[in-house]
């Protein structure tokens, strides 16, 4: 069945999440490894959810 | 010339090789998931190796989007890969290719796909050959044939020993052992550069700051496009598709590339900003390619130079192999095997391996003569365009599971369209320089190539979408392309239908199979038997039915989705097509046990429910079994599986005629009777007799049909004690009388015995003898009568006979006479009397006499105590069509209207109490109904205004 959680979280990320992590990775002032770190929490939250999640939730 | 760089880069490779050997030989399951996600990281090429420095100085952070992009499909998995896996698991899928012939169906989609993946796949060859060029370029001078010429005949070499070994296996190995070189010479190589020429990263932080470098590449100018073009071609990836479907890998590793793919991608593009910025800083002469080996061996490194250039030559020729040999796949699949007698080849299997060394040959082979003329082309633009051209298969992907109103037509002419401009605005150019066009009208020309990549991938991408959309809302759809598309349907079950098939044992299917596929066919049939846990003799058709989908789903694996289509339709056709059968119930219950736990919202409460019901089913003490229209049996409940001794798993699926004895009999003859339901039917289990009541009755929403079952063993049990108790009291009734009629005959001898002692006339003798004898044969008749009449031990065990009713209505009388109260010769005569018998001699009915005569006793005792008067009771009969119809009329006081809807209920009597047990109709009732007759009882008497008339039906004797 259609899992409402994951694309509840894929809207969320579009939405909210990815505005606020572009603006803040790429802002003039700040390092350029800002990226890679908004990255690395991106894959720290999809272990966290695969972690819960069982294979047939799809 | 660099010969220490290509001494080391060599070792390494040849350590690389040997830690891939070891893996595959002594990896244990944490390597297995390591090696998947290696070999997926792999399965990107030289992009990672050269490809993304490039881009990095071309567009900046746009290239972390990107890459970020090309990871999403994993994150994302459970919404693309997954229904397409679970898919898999029943169909199984060799190539992208075929799940999309699967579900769009016909030659065309299976020859279009695959042509579309061959020429989008072409750039990402050259980029491959192009990285190795580059490589040879630096590490020797001269012409490069004979490295070309090398590195052609280990791909081949490899293709050769991967096909003996298999393929997937294999391959994989090598990737993930090119995966974990590239990994550790980015990490490695940035270190050192950095180290060497910064002096350390906070001085290299400084130089960013200082250069301006940190406003350069923050831009983001081409993010967007970048980010959508990285990730279409990531779901469109041969290498993705295959590893992420496949059946080696479990579940679990599946779930694990959600994060570890993503980790490994990040990993890898932490050292590109690095090796660029160390190379930029140097201002190196080496393109930014090749700024992976060429700035470590700048910074007098060659070792790491050595160990960057091993992981190109890993890399690229691993995604080589693996590319080759999965095109070679799809274009056997596609083009080559529909077409092919199958039987008519004696080793089909060598044969399909030679095919798939020779077509992977002549791709490798082809690709590298064509990068002979794309010498000086930027990898990073071999790239784009590959992606881009990958990109044209997604919306057809993605429509499979997510879009059911997609036709054939709108995919194919969709694909044709974006192809189509894709090559003449991106391909073509690339190898053959960029053209322009003046359109009329037109203020500037259209200029085709990498100058307006963007634009391009774009428009192409979106001319796809759009031919799809509208040929698809314009045109219809048949009924076949609607019933594969809501079969790959992301939220859809995969549930047979329970097909007619035009074999009815695995001996016939493996005979019929040879005729297509030959010897292969005994393989085959052997491998699913193994499988499925089944042999030779099965011939349920639902397992029949399992092995046809087996079977399909292997021939789908080794053969392709056209060849196996045509395989199955002239070997192991269906009587009917799947799509006009009523899905498997059976199988419905089956997936939805094992995969209830996916179902949400109202489909899981709807389970809960479907739960429920089944459990109730099954605990029911009576015995339910559901029969489908072809008699299959679908439902066969825990209490049948009790009473029967047959599991319910062997039972379901099985047709009536393939159960054991002796339930195959009687569900077969009950079922072909006209009667609904059957009372008290006697059936042998281990030497003992249980008796069943049966019922049945048809589905109202369908053709099934519902049998039940009921044990009625200690009823019958209780009711046959009940019937014994009250012969025994009627034999203990009778029993003065009977000792009485004794008496008589036994005083007769007595006094002849005396007249004998004194006789001594022969004559005299002799007449006394016969006379003791005649006394004799009186009490013997007597008691005989007694014996017949106690013995109740037949009852409920029918053997029935043809039978006199006079015969047995005048023991009865007898009988009865002798329990008269008046015990006198003269009112014994007068009893007998009061009984008038107008049975036809010769009338026989098939019965059983004692049984009968017990129904007789009763019927003419209650009939005689309700005649106060002596009034005389008639016994009569006549024929009705086969039956006989035995009146019992008397004129007695009649049946009282408050019992009369009760008659035949235990312990309702009319008589005083202390008259009477109440036990006598229901005894009748009973022996009656077991003799296969009816009774009724009518008041008043028929043609009287009073008394009582009972009512018999028997079946006359045949005779």
């Amino acid at each position: 069945m259609l899992n409402y959680r994951l694309v509840a979280v894929l809207i969320f990320l579009s939405s909210v999440v990815v505005p606020l992590a572009s603006r803040w990775a790429i802002e003039p002032q700040g390092s350029w490894f800002r990226p890679f770190v908004v990255w690395a929490l991106i894959v720290f939250a999809a272990y966290i959810l695969q972690r819960h999640r069982k294979i047939d939730e799809s | 010339m660099s010969p220490d760089i290509a001494l080391i880069a060599f070792g390494f490779v040849a350590a690389g090789a040997l830690c891939s050997y070891l893996m595959s030989t002594y990896g244990g399951t944490g390597s297995r998931n390591l090696l998947l996600v290696l070999a997926l990281f792999a399965g990107t090429g030289s992009l990672l190796a050269t490809g993304t420095i490039e881009m990095a100085g071309r567009y900046g952070f746009s290239t972390l989007l990107a890459l970020f992009a090309f990871t999403m499909v994993f994150i994302f998995s459970p919404l693309i890969f997954y229904p397409i896996r679970r898919l898999n698991e029943i169909i199984r899928f060799a190539s992208l290719v075929d799940f999309l012939t699967f579900r769009f169906r016909g030659k065309a989609v299976a020859t279009i796909a695959c042509s579309c993946l061959i020429i989008a796949t072409v750039p990402l060859f050259l980029a491959q050959l192009l990285a190795l060029s580059s490589l040879h370029d630096f590490l020797f001078d001269g012409n490069g044939w004979l490295f070309a010429t090398l590195i052609v005949a280990t791909i081949l070499f490899i293709n050769w020993r991967s096909i003996e070994v298999g393929v997937a296996e294999s391959l994989r190995w090598i990737m993930a052992a090119a995966g974990l070189l590239l990994l550790l010479a980015l990490a490695i190589s940035a270190l050192v550069s950095v180290n060497a020429i910064f002096g350390g990263i906070g001085e290299m932080n400084q130089w960013v700051v200082d250069s301006g470098q940190r406003l350069i590449v923050q831009r983001m100018d081409s993010s967007y496009s970048l980010f959508i073009i990285f990730l279409a071609a990531s779901f469109a990836l041969p290498v993705n598709f295959s590893i992420v479907i496949s059946e080696t890998i479990s579940d679990r590793q599946a779930g694990i590339t959600a994060w570890a793919y993503p980790l490994l991608m990040l990993l890898a593009s932490i050292p590109v900003f690095p090796l660029l910025w160390s190379g930029l800083a140097v201002q190196s002469a080496s393109p930014l390619q090749d700024y992976l080996f060429a700035i470590p061996a700048l910074s007098q490194h060659p070792l790491v130079a050595g160990l960057g250039a091993a992981s190109i030559i890993l890399v690229a020729i691993a995604l080589l192999c693996s590319l080759s040999l999965m095109l070679a796949r799809m274009v056997l699949n596609s083009f080559i095997l529909p077409n092919k007698a199958l039987h008519q080849q004696p080793n089909l299997s060598r044969w399909i391996n030679r095919h798939l060394f020779v077509i992977s040959s002549i791709l490798i082979i082809d690709c590298a003569l064509l990068g002979q003329i794309i010498k000086g082309r930027s990898i990073t633009d071999l790239y784009l365009v590959g992606f881009a051209g990958l990109a044209q298969l997604t919306p057809g992907m993605l429509a499979s599971i997510y879009l059911p109103r997609i036709s054939r037509k709108g995919f194919i002419v969709g694909l044709i369209g974006g192809l189509s401009l894709w090559l003449a605005t991106l391909a073509l150019p690339l190898l053959f320089g960029d053209w322009s066009w003046q359109p009329p009208g037109a203020d500037s020309p259209l200029v085709f190539g990498m100058e307006n990549w963007e634009t391009w991938a774009f428009e192409a991408l979106l001319v796809n979408v759009v031919l799809s959309v509208l040929v698809s809302t314009l045109g219809g759809m048949d009924r076949e392309q609607r019933s594969f598309a809501r079969l790959c349907m992301v939220d859809n079950i995969y549930i047979p239908a329970r097909v007619q098939l035009s074999h009815n044992s695995v001996e016939q299917m493996r005979d019929s199979l040879r005729k297509t596929l030959g010897s292969e066919a005994d393989t085959e049939i052997d491998q699913v038997l193994r499988n499925l846990d089944l042999d030779y003799r099965e011939t349920r058709p639902a397992a029949l039915r399992k092995i046809r989908d087996a079977l399909n789903s292997s021939l789908t694996l080794r053969f392709g989705v056209l060849a196996a289509y045509q395989i199955m339709e002239e070997s192991l056709p269906l009587l009917t097509p799947a799509r006009q059968e009523p899905d498997d119930i059976y199988q419905i219950e089956s997936v939805l046990a094992i995969q209830g736990d996916r179902l949400t919202g109202i489909a899981s409460e709807l389970n809960k429910l479907r739960v429920h019901h089944r459990e109730v089913l099954d605990n029911l003490p009576i015995g339910i079994v559901s029969l489908g229209q072809s008699g299959e049996i679908i439902k066969w409940n825990s209490t049948m599986a009790r009473y029967t001794g047959i599991d319910g798993d062997a039972a379901t699926g099985a047709l009536v005629s393939d159960l054991p004895e002796p339930w195959q009999s009687a569900i077969a003859a009950f079922l072909a009777a006209d009667e609904n339901s059957r009372d008290n039917l006697p059936i042998e289990l281990a030497g003992t007799t249980h008796w069943f009541s049966l019922q049945k009755s048809a589905a109202t929403s369908s053709d099934d049909l519902i049998l039940l079952l009921e044990d009625q063993t200690n009823s019958v049990l209780l009711t046959q004690n009940a019937i014994n108790n009250e012969r025994l009291a009627s034999v203990g009734r009778l029993a003065a009388g009977v000792a009485h009629e004794i008496g008589n005959p036994v005083t007769g001898i007595a006094c002849i015995a005396q007249n004998l002692q004194h006789e001594t006339e022969a004559g005299e003798i002799a007449n006394s003898a016969d006379l003791i004898l005649s006394q004799t044969d009186r009490i013997n008749a007597i008691v005989q009568s007694l014996i017949n009449f106690s013995r109740g031990d037949r009852a409920y065990h029918n053997q029935l006979q043809p039978v006199s009713v006079r015969d047995v209505a005048e023991e009865a009388i007898q009988l009865l006479s002798l329990s008269s109260p008046q015990i006198s010769e003269q009112s014994r005569q007068e009893a007998k009397q009061q009984f008038i018998c107008l049975l036809d001699p010769d009338i026989r009915i098939a019965s059983d006499p004692r049984q009968l005569v017990q129904v007789f006793i009763n019927l003419l005792s209650n009939a005689r105590d309700a005649s106060s008067d002596n009034s005389p009771v008639e016994i009569s009969c006549e024929r009705d069509g086969p039956r006989l119809k035995i009146l019992i009329s008397d004129q007695g006081i009649g049946l009282p209207d408050a019992i009369g809807d009760r008659l035949f209920e235990p312990f309702v009597t009319s008589k005083e109490p202390g008259q009477g047990t109440g036990l006598g109709l229901w005894v009748v009732f009973n022996l009656v109904k077991n003799l296969g007759g009816e009774i009724s009882l009518s008041s008043p008497a028929k043609n009287s205004d009073r008394g009582t008339t009972a009512e018999l039906l028997f079946n006359l004797h045949a005779d």
